[in-house]
């Protein structure tokens, strides 16, 4: 990646004009290839099934895909000294379907993996969430963008705490329809329709809020996500889905911290970074680092649909007129025929008339409206 | 050979004839034919044929030939035809002589009537023509050549010796002359003057030469005769070659005389050559640049002296303490430089009138306004200008002096186009007020005032800001010729400020303050010829607001919460003696007992005891009253310094001390923000203790001018403070369970090459050293780095600065720097996993890895007006270009996890050359 400039105004951001650079940074530092277990997950005490997924740190460096932990044996202890166990679903998946847990009650998370390494967790209490009232889209002009907002509220006043995450899908379409396509060597009616795409992302940011600090367990109009009108995400349809989880204090400031380390923004103020691990120790070696947070927490979760017409139509330069003999050697995408007597086929590039090229799928999704 | 007989005597009667005698005697005639012949031979001619006698220098004659022809001509009308069109005068008196000067006549004749005042002068009047500006300088301080009868007259002087006392001050402005050295030669005895330009010498009594030397001031001398203890008063003219700084006199030898080590003395002038980002003079800056003072980073002027932190430096602007001296975060330091005389820094001995803090003193100190007449001066820059008035209010005893300086930013981005921008807003100000106030010779009176604030808001939700408010009043009063005490009451006040209108639901406001009220009284008793005590007490009332949150709007759902305000006493007595045991060893030893008091009201936590203070631990509070004790410290600092003089120029010092301080700077960022607070040592927070030992071998090369000195040092640093990760210092009402109780040891090797005087002067300084830290209970689960010593964030070991300034004339001068450092510690993320979905990053142990070293190269010239000494305006350009190498030094090294990946980035905030231009003016 190429380094840029650009203006800061000194301080992080205001004062004065003074030029300030911004590059990659990659120092030749350590290639720890340590591998230490990553235990990514939490007991599900409401009705759906528990998942927790074992793994191993990389190099930061690295490319290649996660290596999984498969064969480990995971159970759930309750204080009183039952245990649940979790099956493994492959690749380091592990499940447990939902049970009737005793949410006053603490529990812990014991794993056993295959070269004999045993790592348990702390008791942790059992976290009831309340439902998300509300999931609002608001119009920012300033920011040209629709801002999504949360609204919960635990009349108890005894949440406090929470987490939340999202799946974001939409519904687009590419710039123009292809009707027509190569099937040995023969041009074809195209079967499936590629100009209808929905696509779906996950949160990657940790996303956190307190009202500890207020006289009511009310969170209001809480930012979870800004969607720029420039995406095109909100010209057709947009749905979003929130998981939100209620805390325990301890929990939220590892999220916290784990926010803090991971996410900086390298302010000019921003904290000493510290090595988070999580309440999983390793019985075996106490020396060696296990990361991940294991808790016991209900998941809410809430989808709305928005249809705010927001963005444009997409466009694309002009297709290409062939001929039909030029078009049958075309490693292009065929659009449709052209000419007073067809004597012409429409071609354009892959990404003007494949809306898969963007990221999407062009199944509907089950729980599309 | 000089044939310039008795010259001085006669120019010293200072009168002058035109005419007088020549017209009254018959002149011998002269007859003369000369062709291309030298002067003396046409003396020697003109003395054969007129019995008159000359004369002259005469190597001012070596180049003057002479062609002439005359025929009985009077010896004036020969003269006359010699000299038309030179510069060359003559004069004659009654004795038959004449004198042959260079643009002025001597003056061979007494004032008529002189000695009898009642006979008519008929004679033409003698008349006084003024002497050029030269000879006047001269005249004016006919002091010099007086003879001053000091004490009681007697006609027979009691051998023994006397003291005199008196002020030394400037006799253009009437400020007093520090540091100036009045002495004698046989024996060799001398003092310096002090803050006030006051000084006591005892020598032996009966008739003296007394000479006094100083910064920038002409040296000058008294005769005197010394019959008893007495006072003489001396006001020294500026050096008019420099126009208002320096010339390094006085003092130039106290790198090998003095005891002190580890101290280091800047004027206004050095402060002025030392080019900085916006090129405004910066003190903080300017003592950045000497060896042993490092910073963080660019952006930050938090001073880490030999490896402590920033808190540990004890920063006095007349006396009263500064808690935040910088403007904008550290981009300025809060001192406008129009008002400054001089700072100090010590690091190594201190002596023992101060205390409170572990690594170093920077005593700053502002000019007194101008005694004499009223001058108006000041600046423009590229973001500050500044303006400072001063003048008499009594002639030559009352003067203020009112310094204003501000920016101009925030009307800068008011003009920006982009809308992220002027939606911002900063804006900071200083404001100084002094007034000096001579009430006798005994008694002078000073008052200060200050005040800085700063305000700015980012993209229009969270605005912050603080501000520093100082008052002090000093009074001196010399008991007698011995013994004298400055009496100095000082307030000072520092709060920040934050608010937030982001959310209405959760708008709030953030504010802390800390209110110190000190009270001190120092003495300096001359016991004897060889000892001289410095003793005093001083006690100080802090008065802490840590915070207070409070909602900011009606909507505002925030819990309004308060923490409980702290208050404490401190108090200290010292003693110190300065024993001259020969000229060769000296040795200062001092003892300051301090003792500390936490007092109530206050409800405080309290722990399960034989657990870590944590928060899962806590059981219960106690209350105590209004001023109940709740806990006291208290210990003795021993300073103790000693030099000796190997030889002529050269000389070992070592010294050892001890400090305490009571009060911590709570910081868990890289840098100092706005947002750290203050916190008073608690029964749980000790006081940090400090000791260090340091040896210097001092020479002086070419007769004082080059300075060479290198010191080494051991420190150990005990209690000192670090964080447990992810812990928020703001509002928390357990600070204690959020601190690491940390030990530290810091060693290092400095090296500095100074030369001050001449067309090229500057300074070059080379750094070794190192800082590292433990966790005092090495077993904690908090313990960074597993409870081993790990490097600390300012930890830097090599060190290289050159600031150097080259005169190329009176008008203009050139100044180049050269900086190096090695890169500071970070910790850098060595590996990556996935949690809910993302991929985060784990960090290696605390600090085990360098940024990138930093270096960095600036060029500077000051153009000066013309140097008339009488003139409307005075006034200078400097042009500036900082950073000439364009060198991008990362200010800051951080990680980022965008899309999935883990990027590594670099910030460097002044990343390429940067040019300014600032106008000063002064009239």
């Amino acid at each position: 990646m190429k380094g840029y400039c650009f203006l800061i105004i000194v301080f992080l951001t205001s004062l004065f004009i003074v030029i300030g650079c911004v590059e990659p940074f990659s120092p030749p530092e350590v290639n720890s290839d340590e591998g230490y277990l990553v235990i990514d997950g939490f007991l599900n005490v409401g009705l759906d099934t528990s998942r927790i997924e074992l793994s191993h740190t990389q190099n930061t460096n690295t490319q290649t895909s996660v290596l999984k932990e498969p064969g480990a044996k995971l159970t759930v202890e309750g204080e009183k000294g039952e245990t649940y166990a979790f099956t493994e679903k492959g690749n380091g998946s592990y499940y447990l379907p939902p049970y009737s847990f005793n949410t006053a009650q603490k529990y812990r998370l014991r794993v056993k993996t295959r070269v004999g390494g045993e790592y348990l967790s702390d008791f942790v209490e059992v976290k009831n969430t309340p439902a998300i009232d509300a999931i609002e889209g608001k119009l920012d002009t300033r920011q040209d963008a629709m801002v999504m907002q949360v609204n919960t509220h635990d009349a108890t006043n005894s949440t406090r705490f929470y987490r939340w995450g999202f799946e974001e899908t939409w519904e687009y379409r590419a710039a123009f329809y292809s009707s027509l396509e190569l099937v040995g060597g023969q041009i074809v009616s195209r079967k499936n329709d590629i100009n209808l795409c929905w696509r779906t992302l996950k949160s990657s940011n940790i996303l956190l809020g307190s009202t500890i600090k207020l006289s009511q367990d009310i969170i209001k109009d809480l930012p979870l996500t800004t969607v720029p009108i420039a995406t095109n995400k909100l010209y057709i349809k947009y749905s979003i889905l929130v998981k939100q989880y209620g805390l325990t204090q301890d929990a939220f400031e590892y999220w916290t911290s784990l926010a803090k380390t991971t996410e900086g923004t390298g302010s000019l103020f921003d904290p000493l970074p510290s090595q988070i691990t999580g309440n999983i120790r390793s019985t075996t070696n106490p020396k060696e680092l296990v990361f991940g947070y294991f808790s016991a927490a209900v998941e809410q979760k809430k989808r709305i649909f928005l249809t705010p017409n927001l963005g444009r139509y997409p466009t694309c330069s002009a297709p290409d007129t062939l001929e039909i003999k030029d078009a049958l050697k075309s490693a292009n995408m065929l659009m449709n025929y052209y000419g007073e007597r067809s004597e012409y086929i429409l071609e354009t590039i892959d990404y003007c008339a494949d809306c898969r090229e963007q990221g999407g799928v062009t199944k509907r999704p089950a729980f599309w409206e | 050979m000089k044939i310039f007989r008795n010259f001085t005597l006669l120019f010293s009667l200072i009168f002058f004839s035109q005419y007088g005698w020549a017209q009254q005697v018959t002149e011998p005639r002269i007859t003369m034919r000369l062709d291309s012949a030298r002067f003396n031979d046409f003396v020697k001619d003109v003395e054969r044929q007129t019995g008159y006698f000359f004369y002259y220098d005469a190597a001012r004659f070596d180049s003057l030939t002479i062609d002439l022809d005359v025929k009985d001509q009077t010896i004036r009308a020969v003269l006359e035809q010699v000299f038309r069109g030179s510069d060359f005068t003559y004069a004659f008196d009654v004795g038959k002589r004449v004198y042959i000067t260079e643009g002025q006549k001597i003056i061979t004749q007494l004032q008529p009537g002189l000695f009898n005042p009642n006979s008519p002068d008929g004679n033409e009047p003698v008349t006084y023509a003024s002497p050029d500006n030269a000879a006047q300088e001269k005249l004016l301080s006919t002091a010099e050549s007086k003879l001053h009868e000091i004490g009681i007259k007697k006609y027979k002087i009691q051998p023994g010796n006397s003291t005199v006392t008196g002020y030394i001050r400037s006799a253009v402005t009437g400020e007093p002359v520090v540091g100036a050295a009045i002495f004698i030669e046989s024996p060799s005895i001398g003092v310096t003057t002090d803050a006030l330009g006051f000084y006591a010498l005892t020598i032996p009594r009966g008739k003296q030469k007394l000479k006094i030397k100083s910064f920038g001031m002409r040296e000058t001398q008294r005769q005197i005769i010394l019959y008893s203890d007495g006072k003489l008063d001396v006001e020294m003219r500026e050096s008019v070659i420099a126009l208002k700084e320096v010339s390094v006199k006085a003092g130039m030898d106290k790198n090998v005389v003095g005891t002190q080590m580890g101290q280091v003395k800047l004027t206004i002038k050095n402060l002025k050559q030392v080019p900085t980002v916006f090129g405004e003079t910066d003190l903080l800056r300017t003592v950045l640049t000497l060896p042993g003072v490092k910073s963080v980073g660019e952006n930050s002027t938090g001073l880490n002296v030999r490896g402590g932190s920033t808190d540990q430096n004890l920063i006095q602007f007349n006396d009263a303490v500064i808690y935040n001296p910088s403007h904008l975060f550290g981009f300025f330091s809060a001192f406008n430089p129009d008002v400054l005389k001089d700072v100090e820094l010590y690091k190594s001995t201190i002596p023992s009138r101060f205390g409170g803090r572990l690594s170093s003193v920077l005593d700053i100190n502002s000019r007194d306004g101008n005694k004499k007449k009223f001058v108006a001066s000041g600046g423009v820059g590229l973001v500050t200008g500044r303006l400072t008035l001063e003048g008499p209010i009594i002639k030559d005893k009352t003067s203020f002096m009112l310094g204003g300086r501000s920016t101009y930013s925030s009307w800068l981005l008011k003009r920006l186009d982009d809308a992220k921008y002027n939606k911002s807003s900063a804006s900071f100000y200083d404001v100084n007020f002094n007034v000096s106030h001579e009430i006798n010779e005994k008694n002078s009176l000073f008052v200060t005032a200050y005040m800085s604030k700063d305000k700015f808001k980012l993209f229009g939700d969270t605005t912050y800001s603080y501000q520093n408010q100082l008052a002090s009043l000093k009074w001196k009063h010399t008991f007698n010729s011995r013994l004298y005490g400055e009496f100095t009451a000082s307030h000072s006040k520092y709060n920040y400020e934050m608010e937030s209108q982001g959310l209405p639901l959760n708008a709030f406001n953030l504010k802390f303050d800390i209110n110190q009220s000190q009270f001190k009284a120092d003495f300096n008793y001359v016991l004897h010829p060889k000892h001289t005590l410095d003793f005093g007490l001083s006690s100080i009332y802090y008065k802490l607001h840590p915070g207070s949150f409070q909602p900011n709007s009606e909507q505002s759902l925030v819990i309004p919460d308060e923490l409980q305000r702290e208050q404490a006493l401190e108090s200290a007595l010292y003693i110190e003696d300065k024993f001259e045991v020969n000229p060769k060893l000296s040795i200062t030893a001092g003892l300051r007992y301090s003792f500390y008091q936490y007092l109530g009201p206050r409800t405080v936590n309290k722990y399960v005891p034989g657990f870590p203070i944590d928060k899962i631990y806590e059981d219960g509070t106690q209350t105590y009253a209004s001023g109940k004790k709740i806990k006291g410290y208290g210990g003795p600092e021993y300073r103790l310094s000693l030099r000796y003089t190997v030889y002529d120029n050269l000389a070992v010092k070592v010294s050892y001390n001890t400090l305490r301080q009571y009060i911590h700077l709570l910081t868990n960022t890289m840098t100092v923000s706005p947002t750290d607070i203050w916190k008073l040592s608690d029964q749980y927070i000790k006081p940090q203790t400090g000791d260090q030992v340091s040896v210097g071998l001092y020479k002086n090369f070419r007769g004082n001018k080059i300075e060479v000195s290198l010191e080494g040092y051991y420190k150990n640093i005990q209690n000192f403070l670090d964080y447990k990760g992810g812990d928020s210092l703001i509002m928390n009402p357990r600070i204690e369970a959020a601190v690491l109780g940390t030990r530290g040891k810091a060693y290092g090797v400095e090296l500095m090459v100074k030369k001050m005087t001449g067309k090229l002067n500057g300074w070059v300084g080379y750094t070794y050293s190192r800082t590292l830290l433990r966790a005092l209970d090495r077993e904690s689960a908090d313990a960074p780095n597993k409870g081993n010593y790990y490097p600390s964030n300012y930890d830097k070991p090599h060190d290289f600065t050159m600031i150097t300034n080259y005169r190329l004339s009176h008008r203009f001068s050139v100044s180049f720097n050269f900086t190096y450092s090695t890169g500071r510690p970070y910790t850098p993320p060595v590996g990556k996993y996935i949690i809910d979905g993302a991929q985060r990053v784990y960090y290696a142990d605390r600090n085990q890895f360098r940024i990138p070293d930093y270096y960095r190269a600036d060029l500077a010239m000051n153009i000066e007006g013309n140097h008339k000494v009488r003139k409307l305006a005075h006034s200078s350009w400097t042009l500036a270009v900082y950073n000439v190498l364009g060198r991008k030094n990362p200010s800051s090294v951080y990680f980022q996890t965008q899309g999935g990946r883990v990027n590594g980035y670099q910030l460097s905030i002044f990343g390429q050359p940067i040019p300014t231009i600032t106008y000063n003016f002064r009239f």
